[in-house]
């Protein structure tokens, strides 16, 4: 059931995409409500600033709109190029392809941590999720983009892959030695 | 891996996996630039022309290269002698005052100096002067080009007698043809000429007839 869910979400990206190929400005617009959210995200996630997030995506956006005559469906990566064009213009802006994490975790962890109608887990989770974001900064940034793009912007292999410009072995393999880096560091917390 | 450091790793997979899922993300964009980029990406979306493939751009790209390499090479050379051919005929057309003059008679010193016929060539150096002369005439001329031009002509001229006596024998025949030529060339020019070019024309052409031997 779920695989064919899968399948025909796949199957309506594709028929999205392929009718902004042909100039369909309705399907275009679709697919930036689809993916607003993933790009600028990611984006504010390197800058750290709304405002510079904002001309970034909209940049990353108009590129996407004159050069989505380029783009080659290989299945679900529409996502994934666009998060690779905010990529390098990212990496212009600060004339650097090290991938930084500019966001302070408290920014990402948006959490109220105070109120008596906050559940004690609800804390004890946010509290976890604090120094897991910690850990996560500690990394290299190769690793550190690895791990944001898989689990916080919830990125397949693939796609990661397809935007660090690696295989999805090297990915794999990647996310295997950062996962090890962050259990050495949070042995503490998981014990 | 030991089993508690793969429970570990599991762990934070885990970890990470819903940190992914349930992480409330920060503030995502804000809902008034989300609806203004929308609507900057539509108005570019209608006044952009259909986006072209790569594909079909490859495909006119290699086909204007091929076409470029097969015809642009030949057609280059075709223009540059078509360029030189006319502006040879147009130097060759030049008279004195001409812009192209000065070209047209470094290329005649140059042909002269590779002639083994020395006063040959400038005998034709002379009948060249004389055309020169019409056409400076014809293009209602006149004015000091005519002067210094008759003047070139008979310095020709006689360079050329000077070179014939020191050849022996003579070619007398051939001074004569020149003459006769040079005669036909002059004449009729004589009235069309002024008072001061007129008496030099007419010097130069007793002069060639002094060259001139009866025949025997």
């Amino acid at each position: 059931m779920r695989e064919d869910a899968q399948e025909a979400e796949c199957g309506e990206l594709r028929a999205l995409v392929l009718r902004a190929k042909a100039g369909d400005s309705d399907a275009f617009g679709t697919l930036y409500d689809r993916y607003l959210d993933l790009v600028y995200r990611y984006i504010y996630f390197r800058v750290g600033s709304h405002p510079l997030a904002e001309d970034l995506t909209s940049e990353t956006f108009l590129r996407a709109l004159r050069r989505i005559g380029d783009f080659t469906w290989q299945g679900r990566d529409f996502g994934a190029w666009l998060v690779t064009i905010a990529r390098n213009l990212v990496a212009d802006h600060f004339k650097s392809g090290r991938y930084r994490l500019e966001v302070s975790t408290a920014e990402v962890l948006d959490v109220p941590l105070e109120g008596a109608h906050i559940p004690e887990n609800a804390v004890v989770t946010a509290i976890i999720n604090d120094r897991v974001l910690r850990a996560v900064r500690d990394l290299n940034p190769e690793q550190q983009e690895c791990v944001v793009l898989r689990f916080l912007h919830g990125l397949s292999l693939a796609e990661t892959a397809l935007i660090m410009g690696k295989k999805s072995g090297a990915i794999k393999a990647l996310q295997f030695r950062a996962i090890r880096s962050l259990a050495r560091a949070l042995k503490p917390d998981l014990a | 891996m030991g089993r508690s450091r793969q429970r570990r790793h599991d762990d934070l997979l885990r970890q990470l996996t819903d940190l992914g899922d349930n992480l409330p993300l920060g503030p995502g964009p804000d809902p008034a630039f989300r609806a203004r980029l929308r609507e900057t990406l539509m108005a570019e979306s209608f006044a952009a022309p259909v986006p072209e493939r790569r594909g079909q751009r490859r495909r006119q790209g290699r086909w204007q290269r091929q076409w470029q390499g097969r015809w642009l090479a030949p057609a280059l050379s075709a223009g540059m002698a078509l360029v030189m051919v006319l502006s040879v005929m147009v130097t060759s057309r030049a008279v004195p005052g001409d812009m192209l003059y000065p070209l047209k008679r470094a290329a005649e010193g140059a042909i002269s100096e590779l002639n083994p016929d020395k006063a040959g060539g400038e005998l034709e150096a002379a009948a060249q002067r004389a055309e020169e002369l019409r056409a400076l005439l014809d293009a209602g001329g006149g004015g000091p080009h005519v002067g210094a031009t008759l003047q070139e002509m008979e310095a020709s001229t006689r360079s050329a007698m000077e070179r014939l006596d020191r050849a022996a024998p003579r070619d007398q025949e051939k001074i004569n043809q020149f003459v006769e030529e040079q005669h036909k060339a002059v004449d009729p020019m004589l009235e069309r000429l002024n008072d001061v070019d007129q008496e030099q024309a007419s010097g130069y052409l007793d002069y060639i007839d002094g060259l001139r031997l009866p025949p025997g």
